[in-house]
């Protein structure tokens, strides 16, 4: 199945889901109009989703973003592990 | 540290990305010292920002008929219409310990600057954080940045005459963006130098320069010949590549 959705938390910038899933998260693209440094960072954090069981709860998830963000010492600005999640569960619930 | 002021020039969409692109490799390298541009677009372009999908955020085939070309920023944040005659750009291109240090710091830095320069042709405007300059609510300039080896890339516009008619037939905006501004349409949320104040678009662009080079020593330069020809590189391999500009 195949999702997209857009969501702009308060104080944040629009963050877009495109998303191909079963019970895990095949393929994810990010997109939007924030800011993320290194920016390398966004490919890595679609990368450690790819494959993750969509039965994770939103902690998890997160959880696994805010590893990537360390790892790269990344400066999120307009964007955030919440928002992220958030946009992937609504991708999940509108199918296109 | 004296400011290396670029002289001012239109170039076209990639040229302009390009020249910015190479300005911050050399920055980053110490072949220059602190530079700031002030430029425009010929022909009227739409950049969008690193992170966005190009075929989402333009109206390609608007832009088409309409000789718009479009291009994708090495910095984040949303797309923007740059028309030929409606709007000034600015990049500074310094070392980050020569900034504030981090980045919504370094857009208050920028924001100052360019709020200083519309107050001296008589705009009240303020930062709308994270990334605007608004008047009365409606967001009067958009700005920008990367960072790459210790070096920032800052850039933004100054809207001058809006034609928002035309900016909104190649901007594919989301009613999600719109969201949170308490507006009904996007085309409620610009305003520009025009609407507001007389002054000429040189007369905003005299403006800019004097408040950007405000107590600081200051000499025109035009970018090296080795700046030239890594800028046409990047042009051809960057940002005039569809790769590129079509990567999300």
């Amino acid at each position: 199945m195949k999702g997209y959705a857009e969501k702009k938390n308060p104080g944040e910038k629009l963050v877009c889901v495109d998303i191909s899933y079963s019970d895990k998260i095949e393929k994810l693209m990010i997109t939007g109009d924030f800011f993320i440094h290194p920016e390398s960072c966004i490919m890595d954090i679609e990368m450690a989703l790819e494959g993750v069981p969509l039965a994770m709860n939103d902690m998890e998830l997160r959880d696994i973003i805010n590893n990537v963000v360390e790892s790269h010492r990344a400066k999120l600005v307009g964007i955030s592990a919440n928002g992220i999640v958030a946009a992937i569960r609504d991708a999940t619930m509108r199918e296109i | 540290m004296e400011l290396r002021v670029i002289p001012y020039s239109s170039n076209s969409a990639y040229q302009n990305m390009a020249i910015d692109h190479a300005l911050l490799e050399s920055v980053a390298a110490g072949n220059s010292n602190m530079a700031l541009r002030l430029y425009s677009w010929k022909p009227s372009a739409v950049s969008i920002g690193r992170f966005q999908s190009m075929q989402k955020e333009v109206n390609l085939e608007q832009c088409k008929s309409m000789g718009i070309d479009f291009v994708r920023r090495i910095t984040g944040g949303g797309a923007v219409y740059h028309d030929s005659e409606g709007e000034i750009t600015y990049s500074l291109i310094a070392k980050e310990g020569d900034l504030p240090e981090g980045i919504q710091k370094c857009y208050r830095f920028s924001a100052s600057m360019i709020i200083d320069a519309l107050k001296s042709i008589g705009i009240n405007a303020e930062y709308a954080p994270i990334n605007d300059i608004t008047v009365e609510g409606r967001k009067i300039s958009g700005n920008a940045q990367t960072r790459r080896d210790g070096a920032v890339l800052l850039h933004g516009t100054i809207l001058y005459g809006a034609d928002v008619k035309r900016m909104f037939s190649v901007l594919n905006v989301s009613k999600e963006k719109i969201s949170d501004k308490m507006i009904k349409s996007a085309e409620e949320r610009i305003t520009d130098v025009r609407s507001n104040c007389h002054a000429s678009i040189d007369e905003l662009r005299d403006a800019l320069l004097n408040s950007f080079t405000k107590g600081r020593a200051w000499k025109e330069s035009p970018l090296t010949d080795e700046e030239k020809e890594r800028s046409i590189e990047l042009e051809e391999t960057v940002y005039r590549n569809s790769e590129w500009n079509f990567n999300r």
